[in-house]
């Protein structure tokens, strides 16, 4: 079955699996598949994988399935339910080693090497997410504004995020209709 | 039975722990931590699957799985009570309303994408302030990581997150990601060698409660 964005049904399962296998977290994924499906393949743009994410959080269940919305935009429902595989099969893994894991995750080279891991991750998503905000549209003060509220509220603990998202969807619309001569 | 750990006082049939983790599922919104909530509440308090300290073992030992966290602490609960079957009928359940969840938005925001409001909402409103909430995630992970770390390690730390952000903000697409990550994590596998990461390990109690909090 052909995708719209060229891509195939086991491409986008591989990419998607390997960036997991090679993750932790919800979002550990992002740097890899940004670099994998809009950086090398050209499967989505920017704009496609800010989507995701914003919708990601918008969607009920773990905000880790912003993936199976980037694997609706590069190839269907086909591909967001081999996106939906591929997310889900890595964490099975920690059946098989659950117990070496409870040996070894005290010790100092693998708490290491998680929080270094951790850490890269934090570094590269940064970049990504900040640069996610030219893919947004709108004058740059007002998308800074969003984004500046959207740290603040979740920091603030006070606003749940599905209420940000469509505060920040209607405050959006004005300000376009506000923008409109 | 798997585990040894102590046994739920009922052992609860696959199709009750379909309908618990479904619920879970369907009323999970605004991500890790209020799932991670919901969770804790079912399988703690309501359920008596595990106590509130084996439940804070759990969740650190999933820190370690690939991917989501949620998913493989959703495993590891599920085997607890019902053995692989009960992993993956948990985990299942817990998927499938989420992901049709997931699709239909990803559908509708396609359908409706030439509206200029809806555009407006999506490209102007919901992506900043994604991006927003994306970083104070990524904020709150990394001072959940750094908790504890012994101040000179501190310094290594942050230089692997910049080195990191930098060689993607100024050499993007040139290095592997795969490249970055891994020199991360093995620069920090190094230096836990030279000296352990955290000073007096870190009880998993005093990690759960905070990451319970919200």
């Amino acid at each position: 079955m052909p995708l719209p964005s060229g891509a195939s049904a086991l491409e986008i399962f591989w990419v998607v699996l390997k960036a997991t296998l090679l993750s932790t977290g919800g979002t550990g994924n992002l740097p890899a598949l940004h670099q994998e499906v809009v950086v090398a393949r050209s499967w989505a743009s920017e704009g496609d994988m800010a989507e995701s994410l914003g919708l990601g959080q918008l969607a009920p269940g773990p905000t880790g399935l912003w993936v199976v919305c980037l694997g609706y935009f590069v190839g269907g429902v086909p591909g967001a339910l081999l996106s939906a595989a591929a997310v889900a099969l890595p964490p099975f893994l920690i059946l098989g080693v659950e117990r070496v894991y409870r040996r070894v995750s005290h010790h100092p080279a693998i708490e290491g090497f998680v929080q270094g891991l951790g850490l890269a991750v934090i570094g590269i998503s940064a970049v990504i997410l900040s640069r996610l905000i030219s893919a947004a549209t709108g004058p740059l003060w007002l998308k800074l504004a969003f984004a500046v509220s959207g740290f603040a509220l979740l920091a603030s603990r006070r606003v749940s995020v599905p209420i940000i998202i469509l505060t920040a969807a209607i405050a959006a619309i004005a300000a376009a209709l506000l923008r409109q001569p | 039975m798997p585990t040894a750990p102590p046994p739920p006082t009922v052992v609860p049939s696959l199709a009750r722990l379909f309908a618990l983790w479904f619920t879970i599922g369907i009323q999970s919104f605004g991500g890790g931590t209020a799932t991670q909530e919901l969770i804790r509440r079912v399988a703690v308090d309501r359920e008596r699957w595990v106590d509130e300290a084996a439940f804070a073992r759990e969740l650190t030992l999933v820190q370690l799985a690939p991917g989501m966290n949620l998913l493989a602490l959703t495993l590891l609960l599920g085997r607890r009570v019902r053995g692989v079957p009960g992993a993956v009928v948990s985990l299942l359940a817990m998927l499938v309303p989420a992901v049709a969840a997931a699709i239909a938005l990803a559908a509708l925001a396609r359908s409706l994408g030439d509206n200029p409001y809806v555009r407006s909402a999506l490209s102007g409103g919901v992506v900043p302030a994604t991006v927003g909430m994306g970083l104070y995630g990524s904020f709150r992970t990394g001072r959940g990581l750094l908790k504890g770390t012994r101040k000179g390690r501190l310094a290594a730390c942050l230089l692997i997150a910049g080195g990191s952000a930098a060689t993607a903000a100024l050499l993007p697409g040139r290095v592997p990601v795969i490249a970055i990550l891994g020199a991360g994590g093995l620069l920090g596998a190094l230096l836990g060698v030279i000296s352990p990461p955290k000073a007096p390990p870190v009880t998993d109690a005093a990690v759960a409660p905070e990451e319970a909090a919200v």
